[in-house]
């Protein structure tokens, strides 16, 4: 098991390196000159070159800059936001919160709701109400995640006015947090939930089928227990490998949540910065979300190791 | 993404992404199917036939009427500038047509050719392609076609090469997966002991029987690509004006929801009418090909 | 693996209990329509014996160990009487139905590693069904366990018990099912084919190990096989199953040297062996049919080589004759006798009967 960790670490790491990699690379892709970019894309004087070029070296060899580079990112230096010429970490910091709360909450209601209305629904599978749910459930998933956010904000938030429509709640304790940012979580996580729950049924309907769950119900077990002992862990594999991926949509969905409900978070200063070139502040966010997903994806793996030994074994299931 | 996961996801779209939930009555079925396919093709309608079809100009302003609601003159509506909802929606047909078409094309041309190899040339070319696809799978996706515009500047074509970017990889672990299934199969066996070469091999055994489910995944991601671009125009950073698509619109209707909800539904359930029906048609060419072979 | 230990287990030896189906029948669901798989079935098993039910597939050989052990697909239902130990399972409340299935009937599948959860050690599929239906602690449930799996003769079992399905072998994992079904001490055991995903040397010792057990356990046993010659080796009595129902039973070695039913006897002409030769193997024409797709009157009629018009207008009944029950019309008649003998092609004029 330790070895399985230390090997699904590695491959991470090393994951994250490449990442880096093409982020830094990205930027340096773009047309026109970098110190012009990182000017707000105003020629610089030379001075200012000469600046530029004592800070991240931009007449030196592409691999010696992005060495520079990455040793300012491990010293904390992200680098200057060109909208309000302080630091980047200092304009990013403060939204982080807000972002990772939405990004949460999101991923909670998929999980928290998703998967165990998935299981309900592969049981109690018989019936009109079966149709009629995986209906909706699709039309869930195709509906456009800001779609959603400005029915909830309209419906819930104005006419019903349960939750508040706007803001982030950012000064306020945790449940203010949260009363602001559940709509804009619903609106979120809601096509990732309906998925989710589609996915867990089909796996769960799936794995009722199989032989070692009808040898469990042969030794006499009541059905709950065959369910949830016997069928639901195998067929988590799939699910947890889908809810892994959405995570992912998740993340790059919560950025349109935030620019359709106006909430303080990294998501709108994403755009407001793609839009006004401030390239260290996009490059900045890009990083620190990837490394955010590569960490969710680590857990991911480890949690496949947790489910199905035979992953830990083989290093893949059967 | 994980390594594991990526490894997995091998036949989600066989069992698992099954949209519509489980192969339902074929009667039912072929009604929910022609359905859908006619809206593809009203929708193609709009979009080839736009300059005939729309009552006004998409892009007259009549700023002095913001966000109205559908009235005589103006059945859906008017925007932000008082342009005309319906208009602007059968002219958006176009470029929400174009912009997944490009993605979906860019998307086989890059990733069928490198699932193949990374399936038939096994060991370290596979090692490699698979990496490629890790690292770019380590981004969530629409971030990094954010990352990507913003390199490159907000445009449509930025946007749609953004996205296929992402979907590069996709498609190519899916072929591959696909082909690894087939190449352990007897049949691939029989054919290279009996000297056929590599490419036929390929071309005339293994892609009929991928076939099906390239299709159907395809078809899909066109779908994803959709909502994927619409989500970029939406925030700005696709389409950008006199251009229309579906996103921008949204986009635009944003503000004024309050006075009108006319700018807001009628783009949405335009995606969403679409989306629906290519994925119930994506789940039927999934059964389609096998029904067959089971009549037989 | 090591010799078969005498059982130190600590619980009463169990008087056995007997198990009898009469003109059991069950339907399985399509859709709204109901379509038998085995029809009027009586079988009787006491305790020490071990019965053998051989057929093809489809003939519903399954099925009836699946009736018995009440795992039936959903909708599935089952007519008749199904006595264990004198009580019928099919009138009790479901409840105490499954317990008594659960505690009294063993089932061991063909397939172990499809069977047996791969996901949970091998501790928890030996101990589970005794922490549940026996009310054992888990250390208690362990050390039955452990006895268990070292009266299977599986060595080294307090390291096994700790490993997953997926690092045992084929003959093990079999033996682990074996002495998981006899966890909680039941009285009948339904063997569905066993032995038939293991190699020859390896069905051999399990099928030694089966027999063993019967007799010291006092076991009522079901051996499920198509392979007739493994019936014989280790049954006293062989039923044989055609389109779900029993056409023939006869006592232990009566099948192989007087079968009487035409399908056992061509059943018997097919498998090659070393005795002698022939030109062409002789295969039964046709392909088994299942119950509900079975014609009417004799289901083997289509492909029997004796067959007469009154076979396609009745479904013969199950009589007594020399020492066996056969479902025959013509089940007074030495019909092995009228087949040609062993050497060259089976024919009594029909070739057509032959397929090359």
């Amino acid at each position: 098991m330790v070895r399985y960790i230390a090997r699904r670490v590695a491959m991470q790491c090393a994951v994250l390196i490449a990442s880096t990699i093409i982020i830094f690379i990205l930027l340096r892709l773009a047309p026109g000159n970098p110190a012009t970019l990182l000017n707000g894309g105003h020629p610089p004087s030379p001075a200012t070159i000469k600046y530029f070029n004592h800070l991240y070296g931009f007449n030196r060899p592409l691999p010696v800059q992005y060495v520079i580079w990455l040793r300012h990112l491990l010293e904390g230096n992200l680098g200057e936001s060109i909208a309000t010429r302080t630091s980047v970490s200092s304009v990013i910091i403060p939204r982080i919160g807000l972002t990772l709360f939405l990004t949460v909450y999101a991923v909670a209601i998929m999980v928290v709701i998703g998967i165990p209305l998935g299981i309900v629904s592969a049981v109690f599978r018989t019936g009109p109400t079966d149709f009629f749910a995986s209906m909706v459930s699709l039309t869930l998933t195709a509906i456009p995640t800001y779609v959603t956010g400005v029915v909830l904000a309209v419906a819930f938030g104005v006419v019903l006015n349960w939750f508040p429509a706007l803001g982030g709640g950012d000064t306020g304790s945790f449940l203010t947090r949260a009363d602001h940012l559940t709509l804009p979580a619903i609106a979120l996580g809601l096509s990732s939930m309906a998925l989710a729950s589609r996915i867990t049924r089909s796996a769960v309907i799936g794995e009722l089928e199989r032989p070692h769950v009808i040898g469990a119900r042969a030794r006499g077990f009541s059905e709950p227990r065959v369910v949830a002992k016997h069928a639901v862990r195998g067929a988590m594999v799939p699910v947890v490998t889908i809810v892994g991926a959405q995570i992912g949509y998740l993340l790059g969905g919560a950025v349109v949540i935030e620019y359709a409900f106006g909430l303080n978070g990294l998501g709108t200063l994403l755009v407001s910065s793609v839009e006004g070139k401030d390239y260290a502040v996009v490059q900045a966010i890009a990083l620190f979300i990837t490394a955010e997903f590569l960490i969710i994806s680590l857990v991911v793996d480890l949690l496949y190791g947790l489910i199905d030994p035979r992953v830990r074994l083989v290093g893949r299931t059967a | 993404m994980s390594a594991v996961a990526s490894e997995m996801l091998v036949f989600e779209h066989e069992t698992i992404s099954r949209t519509a939930g489980g192969r339902w009555e074929g009667l039912f079925q072929k009604v929910v199917v022609v359905i859908s396919a006619l809206i593809l093709i009203v929708i193609v309608c709009c979009a080839l036939f736009a300059p005939w079809l729309a009552p006004h100009n998409p892009n007259t302003i009549h700023l002095l009427d913001p966000y109205v609601a559908p009235s005589r003159g103006f059945p859906f509506g008017q925007d932000s500038a008082g342009r005309d909802i319906l208009s602007r929606l059968i002219y958006g047909a176009r470029l929400s047509l174009l912009g997944p078409t490009i993605v979906v094309a860019i998307a086989l041309v890059g990733g069928v050719p490198l699932g193949f190899l990374a399936a038939y040339r096994g060991g370290f070319t596979d090692g490699i392609v698979s990496r490629l696809f890790d690292v770019i799978f380590a981004f969530p996706p629409l971030l990094l076609a954010v990352v990507i515009v913003a390199t490159f500047g907000a445009s449509f074509m930025t946007a749609v090469l953004a996205v296929a970017v992402t979907y590069i990889p996709l498609m190519g672990r899916l072929v591959r997966s696909a082909a690894l299934v087939e190449r352990s199969k007897p049949y691939v066996e029989e054919c290279r002991l009996q000297g056929y070469g590599a490419w036929r091999v390929l071309f005339v055994h293994v892609m009929p029987n991928i076939g099906r489910i390239l299709i159907s995944q395809t078809t899909l991601y066109f779908a994803y690509g959709l909502l994927d671009l619409s989500a970029l125009s939406f925030l700005g950073l696709g389409a950008q004006p006199p251009q229309i698509d579906w996103g921008g619109m949204l986009e635009n209707a944003n503000q004024g929801v309050f006075q009108s909800a006319s700018g807001v539904v009628f783009p949405a359930v335009a995606i969403v009418l679409l989306v629906v029906s290519l994925n119930f048609i994506a789940d039927w060419a999934l059964d389609y090909r096998s029904r067959r072979t089971e009549q037989r | 693996m090591k010799p078969i230990a005498v059982e130190p287990s600590n619980t009463a030896e169990r008087t056995g209990m007997s198990l009898s189906l009469e003109g059991v029948t069950t339907y399985l669901r399509f859709g709204r329509e109901l379509k038998s798989v085995i029809l009027r079935v009586d079988l009787r098993i006491e305790p020490g014996e071990i019965v053998g039910l051989v057929g093809e597939s489809g003939s519903g050989k399954s099925m009836t160990a699946r009736t018995i052990a009440g795992v039936l697909p959903r909708g599935a239902v089952t007519e008749g009487a199904l006595l264990l130990g004198g009580e019928d399972l099919l009138q009790m409340p479901h409840r105490r139905r499954r317990h008594v299935q659960a505690k009294e009937i063993g089932v061991i599948f063909q397939d172990p590693r499809a069977y047996i959860d791969p996901l949970w050690r091998v501790e928890v599929h030996m101990t589970e069904a005794m922490r549940v239906h026996l009310g054992l602690s888990r250390s208690e449930a362990r050390t039955r366990a452990i006895e268990l799996l070292d009266s299977v003769g599986i060595d080294q079992p307090e390291r096994r018990m700790r490993q997953f399905p997926d690092e045992l072998s084929g003959g093990m994992l079999q033996r682990v099912m074996i002495a998981g079904a006899l966890a909680v001490g039941p009285s009948v055991l339904l063997a569905d084919e066993a032995t038939t995903a293991l190699d020859v040397t390896t069905q051999a010792e399990i099928v030694k190990l089966l027999g063993d057990l019967s007799s010291r356990r006092g076991l009522s046993v079901l051996f499920i096989t198509h392979d007739l010659a493994l019936a014989d080796l280790v049954c006293s009595r062989v039923c044989v199953m055609y389109a779900g129902r029993i056409v023939e039973m006869r006592e232990g070695r009566q099948i192989f040297e007087n079968p009487m039913h035409p399908y056992t006897i061509d059943l018997l002409a097919a498998r090659p062996t070393i005795q002698h030769r022939v030109e062409r193997l002789p295969v039964i024409k046709g392909v088994p049919t299942s119950a509900m797709d079975a014609p009417f009157g004799c289901p083997f009629h289509p492909r029997c080589r004796f067959v007469l018009d009154e076979c396609r207008k009745a479904t013969p009944a199950l009589v007594p004759v020399r020492g066996g029950l056969v479902r025959c019309f013509r089940a007074n008649e030495d019909l092995k006798a009228l087949s040609a003998p062993r050497q060259g092609t089976l024919s009594n004029g029909e070739d057509d009967a032959l397929e090359s």
